[in-house]
C-alpha cells in the first residue's frame, strides 16, 4: 500500500486511528504491529513471511548475543549472512545470473522473482539492530511484538527513512501520544502529501513522456527540461514520503530521524549526500565506511573505501548496473572533491558551486534513470547537441510546466519557507485566516489528484 | 517548517475529521453503476475470497471502488483538471486545450492493414458493378490547426497521410480534407466539445461525395435544419471535465415527412425516424443520430425518385453525414464492422440494387477501431 492512494487514506487511516487511540497503551503495539502487516501484505501477501522471517532471525540473533557474549561474533556473523543473503537472493539474483549468462554465453535459468516491498530497508534496519547489540549499542529487545513492530512499522516500512533501533527502541516501551503531537504530526504529513500529489506527481509527466517517446530526436532543451523535471519529482516524491513517514510517526508517538535536508541547495557534492537520504548515508558510513576504517587511514585505502562504499550505496537503489555506476559516479566525484578540488572550491562564488552540484546531480539522474549505458550517454550527448537545440516540443514543455517547475524550484531550496514566514510575521491576522484555507484547499486538490487516477474516459465504444 | 502560521488547530482537526467521515459517506451515499463520462462501469464491491486476496485483486479492487465511488468524484476531478489549467497545463489525455475548442491529439496511424483490408474489398467487389468509395476525414487538428495551443507538437499531417491511402488502394478516395479547409471559416464543421464533424462538417463531406458520384449536390439552403440539443457535452469534454466551456449544439437535417422507414436489423427493430430523441437526456447525446452504432442498420426513402441503393462501412462520423443522402438513394445499407460479422462483399452481392460502397472513417479510427480488420 502506499500512502498517495485512497485505500491508504480513506480506509486503512481511519480504522487504524480509531483502534489505536482506543486501545490501552500496552495493546498499542500489537495494533499498530498487526495493520503494518496488513499495510505490508495488502496487495501482495506471500512476502510478509520473509519479513517475519528476516524480524526472528534478528530478534534471536539478540537474545543469543547477550546470553552468550564469548560467542557473539557468531550471532552477528549469521545475522549479516541471512540478510545480505536474502536481499541478494530476492533482489540480485535475476540480474547477477543474466549477467553471468552474458558474459560466459552460459544459459542457467534467469529466476523470475518479484522484488519485495521494502526489503532494502527492513534487511538494514534489522542488521542494524544485530550489529549494534554485538557493539553493546543497544539493549537486547526480549519482547517478540515489540521487535516486530519494529521492523514492520508501517509509516517507515516502504520508503524509509531508515529508523535504527538506537532511536526509536525507547519510544517503542514508553512513548507520549498527545493531541500536540497528533496535530504537528498531520500538519508534517500534509507536507508531504502535497510534496507528493502537487509536485511531484506534476512534473512526472515530463520526463515519463520522454522516457516513452525515446531519447533520439529530442532537442537539447526537451533533454533538459526532462532531466529538470526528473529532478524535482525524485526530490518531491521522496522527501514528501520521508515527511508523510515522520508524520504518522509523530501523529502515534515515535520521532523517525530527518531524511532530507535541501539537498539542491548545497555547495559541494559531498555537502549534497549530508543533504540527501540522510539516513542512507549514515547507515553506510556508520556500518560499511568505518568498519572498513574510514578516513584515518592511507590515501589509497581512503579513495577505494569510498570508491566501495559508494557502489555499494548505488547498486542498493536497484538491481541494475546503472546504480552501481551512479554510486561510482558520485564516489568519484567526492574522492576529486576531497583531494583535487577542494582548495579550488573554497575560492568560487556560491552561485557557480550551487550550479555545479546541480547539474552535476542532474547527470547523475540521468544515470540513475536508463539502465543501459548507450541511453545515458546520448542522453547527456543530446543535453549538450547544439545542432538541435530548441523545438517546438520542448518549448510546447516549457509553457505548460513553467509555473509548477517556479513553484518546485522555490520549494526545494528554504527561499519558499522564508518567504511564508516572513509574510506570517508581516500579515499575521490575515494570514491566520488565510492559511488554513489554504491547507484545505490543497488538502482537497491533493484527494482530487488521487482520484482522479481512476478516471479513465474512453473515447469509443464499450465492449 | 515549524512557525507561526502553523500554530492552528482547526488544520489537522478538519482534516482528521474528513479522514474520518470519507469512508462512512461512500458506504451511506446512493452508488451509481455507470460513469457517463468515462462510458465505463464503475468498479462492483469487491469479493472477499482467498484467491483474490492472494492475487492482489481484492486490493486493486479496494482501490479503485474507493476512488469511484468517491463522494463527489466527478466534481473532485473537475476541480483537479481546471487547477492544473490554471497552473498552464494545456493538454489532457492527449487532448489540447485549444483556442475556443477542445482539439485532439492523435498518434501516427498506421496505414498497412487499412490500406491492405480495402483492396481486398475493393478485389471481392469485382464484377458486381458497384463503385467503391473512399473518405477518410480529419480530425479537428488538422481543420482547425489555427487553434492549437502555441508550440503543440507532434501534430500528425493527416492531410498526407489520407493522400497516402488513396494512392496506395484501387478506389475513388474522396478528399474532404481541402473542402474542409476552405469552408472552415465560414461555418463551424466540428463541435468544440466533440471528437465528431457537425452538421455542416457533414455537409462539406456530402458535397464532395457528390461530387465524385456524379450526384447532383444539393445547396445547404435547400435541407431544412432543426436543432436537437443545445447542452451537448461530447467526448473530448469527458477527457478534460473543464466546467467552464461553452456546450455545443446538435443540428440536423430534418428528413421527409412521409415514406421514411428505419430497419435495425439486428436488433429486429423497424421504426419512422432515424432520430432516436431518447439519447437527448443522456450524455452520449450524438447517439440522436441513428441510435448509436448498429450492426447493420437499413434507412429506406419510400419516395425517393432514384432506385439506387447505397451501402456505407463506417464509424461514427457516418451517423450525421447519412440523412444528407437521404433524398439521393432508395435505401442507404449501414454496416460498422465492429459489430457485423460476415462478408461486406457478400452482402453486396445479395443486394442487387447497390449501385455505390462508400468507406467512411475518421482517420483516427485507423488507430483504434477493431472493425477495420474485419473488412472484407
Amino acid at each position: 500500500m502506499v500512502f498517495s492512494s485512497s485505500t491508504f487514506m480513506f480506509v486503512f487511516l481511519p480504522i487504524f486511528f480509531i483502534l489505536y487511540y482506543i486501545v490501552p497503551f500496552k495493546a498499542k503495539n500489537i495494533v499498530l504491529c498487526i495493520f503494518s502487516l496488513v499495510f505490508y501484505a495488502w496487495g501482495e501477501p506471500v512476502y510478509i513471511l520473509l519479513m517475519v522471517f528476516s524480524s526472528i532471525v534478528d530478534y534471536m540473533n539478540g537474545i543469543c548475543i547477550e546470553k552468550f557474549p564469548g560467542k557473539k561474533i557468531v550471532f552477528l556473523v549469521i545475522s549479516v549472512c541471512v540478510n545480505l543473503s536474502m536481499l541478494g537472493f530476492f533482489k540480485y539474483s535475476t540480474l547477477l545470473i543474466s549477467t553471468f549468462n552474458d558474459v560466459t554465453g552460459a544459459s542457467l535459468t534467469v529466476p523470475n522473482l518479484a522484488l519485495p516491498i521494502g526489503i532494502s530497508f527492513y534487511t538494514f534496519q534489522t542488521m542494524s539492530y544485530s550489529i549494534d547489540v554485538y557493539r553493546g549499542k543497544v539493549k537486547t529487545e526480549h519482547n517478540f511484538i515489540d521487535f516486530m513492530t519494529y521492523v514492520s512499522m508501517f509509516p517507515q516500512l516502504i520508503a524509509g527513512p531508515i529508523v535504527r533501533y538506537s532511536v526509536v527502541g525507547a519510544e517503542l516501551h514508553e512513548r507520549t501520544i498527545d493531541f500536540n503531537s497528533f496535530e504537528a504530526g498531520m500538519r508534517r504529513f500534509l507536507i508531504g502529501l502535497f510534496k507528493k500529489v502537487l509536485i511531484a506527481n506534476s512534473v512526472g509527466a515530463v520526463f515519463t513522456d520522454i522516457q516513452n517517446v525515446g531519447i533520439k530526436g529530442q532537442s537539447a532543451l526537451t533533454l533538459w527540461l526532462g532531466i529538470l523535471a526528473f529532478s524535482l519529482q525524485i526530490y518531491f516524491d521522496f522527501s514528501g514520503y520521508s515527511d508523510m513517514a515522520i508524520g504518522i510517526g509523530r501523529m502515534i508517538g515515535f520521532t523517525f530521524p530527518e531524511n532530507f535536508n535541501y539537498p539542491y541547495i548545497a555547495k559541494s557534492v559531498s555537502e549534497f549526500w549530508r543533504r540527501w537520504h540522510m539516513s542512507l548515508t549514515t547507515w553506510f558510513r556508520d556500518y560499511v565506511f568505518i568498519p572498513l576504517g574510514g578516513s584515518r587511514c592511507s590515501v589509497g585505502r581512503n579513495i577505494l573505501n569510498i570508491l566501495v562504499v559508494w557502489a555499494l550505496t548505488g547498486f542498493w537503489h536497484g538491481a541494475q548496473w546503472n546504480f552501481m555506476l551512479w554510486g561510482v559516479y558520485f564516489g568519484v566525484i567526492l574522492i576529486t572533491e576531497k583531494y583535487v578540488l577542494k582548495s579550488v572550491l573554497e575560492k568560487i562564488p556560491s552561485a557557480i558551486l550551487h550550479i555545479y552540484v546541480c547539474v552535476m546531480a542532474m547527470i547523475g539522474w540521468v544515470i540513475f534513470s536508463f539502465d543501459k549505458v548507450s541511453d545515458i550517454f546520448s542522453y547527456v550527448v543530446g543535453m549538450f547537441n547544439f545542432a538541435n537545440p530548441v523545438d517546438d516540443k520542448a518549448l510546447f514543455i516549457f509553457g505548460q510546466y513553467k509555473v509548477v517547475f517556479v513553484v518546485a524550484m522555490l520549494f526545494s531550496t528554504p527561499v519558499a519557507g522564508w518567504l511564508i514566514k516572513k509574510a506570517g510575521n508581516r500579515y499575521e491576522k490575515a494570514i491566520k485566516v488565510i492559511s488554513p484555507v489554504v491547507y484545505i484547499g490543497l488538502f482537497i486538490i491533493s484527494v482530487a489528484m488521487i482520484i482522479s487516477e481512476s478516471y479513465n474516459p474512453f473515447l469509443y465504444f464499450r465492449f | 517548517m515549524q512557525n507561526k502560521i502553523m500554530q492552528n488547530k482547526i488544520v489537522p482537526v478538519t482534516v482528521a475529521a474528513l479522514i474520518l467521515l470519507v469512508p462512512v459517506l461512500i458506504i451511506v451515499l446512493p452508488k451509481k453503476d455507470f460513469s457517463e463520462n468515462e462510458n465505463r462501469m464503475l468498479q462492483k464491491v469487491p469479493v472477499v475470497t482467498l484467491k483474490n486476496i492472494k492475487e492482489g485483486v481484492f486490493s486493486d479492487e479496494v482501490e479503485k471502488y474507493v476512488s469511484d465511488h468517491f463522494p463527489l468524484r466527478d466534481e473532485l476531478v473537475s476541480l483537479k483538471c481546471s487547477v492544473q489549467k490554471i497552473a498552464g497545463i494545456k493538454e489532457f489525455n492527449n487532448v489540447f486545450l485549444g483556442k475556443g475548442r477542445l482539439i485532439q491529439h492523435i498518434e501516427e496511424p498506421q496505414t498497412g492493414v487499412f490500406e491492405d483490408r480495402i483492396n481486398r474489398l475493393c478485389d471481392n467487389l469485382e464484377g458486381t458493378g458497384t463503385e467503391l468509395n473512399l473518405m477518410l476525414i480529419p480530425t479537428n487538428a488538422t481543420v482547425y490547426s489555427s487553434q492549437l495551443p502555441k508550440n503543440a507538437p507532434d501534430i500528425v499531417n493527416e492531410q498526407a497521410i489520407i493522400h497516402e491511402i488513396y494512392d496506395n488502394t484501387n478506389c475513388n478516395g474522396i478528399d474532404v480534407v481541402k473542402e474542409l479547409l476552405n469552408e472552415k471559416d465560414n461555418h463551424n464543421l466540428y463541435y468544440n466539445l466533440d471528437h465528431h464533424w457537425n452538421y455542416y462538417g457533414a455537409y462539406a463531406g456530402y458535397r464532395q461525395y457528390c461530387k465524385q458520384t456524379g450526384i447532383e449536390p444539393k445547396d445547404i439552403e435547400d435541407f431544412e435544419r432543426k436543432t436537437l440539443a443545445k447542452d451537448f457535452r461530447g467526448t473530448l469534454y469527458s477527457k478534460v471535465l473543464i466546467k467552464s466551456m461553452k456546450p455545443d449544439v446538435i443540428e440536423a437535417v430534418e428528413f421527409p415527412e412521409s415514406g421514411i422507414k428505419v430497419e435495425y436489423v439486428d436488433k429486429k427493430k423497424e421504426t419512422n425516424d432515424y432520430y432516436d430523441y431518447s439519447f437527448l437526456k443522456k450524455k452520449d447525446k450524438y447517439s440522436v443520430f441513428g441510435g448509436g452504432n448498429q450492426a447493420l442498420q437499413i434507412v429506406e426513402n419510400q419516395e425517393s425518385e432514384s432506385e439506387d441503393e447505397l451501402v456505407i462501412v463506417k464509424d461514427s462520423f457516418a451517423n450525421c453525414f447519412v440523412p444528407f443522402l437521404v433524398y439521393h438513394y432508395r435505401k442507404i445499407h449501414i454496416i460498422d464492422p465492429r459489430y457485423y460479422m460476415p462478408h461486406i462483399s457478400d452482402y453486396v452481392k445479395k443486394n442487387e440494387n447497390v449501385k455505390d460502397v462508400l468507406v467512411l472513417y475518421n482517420i483516427d479510427s485507423l488507430n483504434n477501431n477493431s472493425g477495420i480488420v474485419k473488412i472484407k
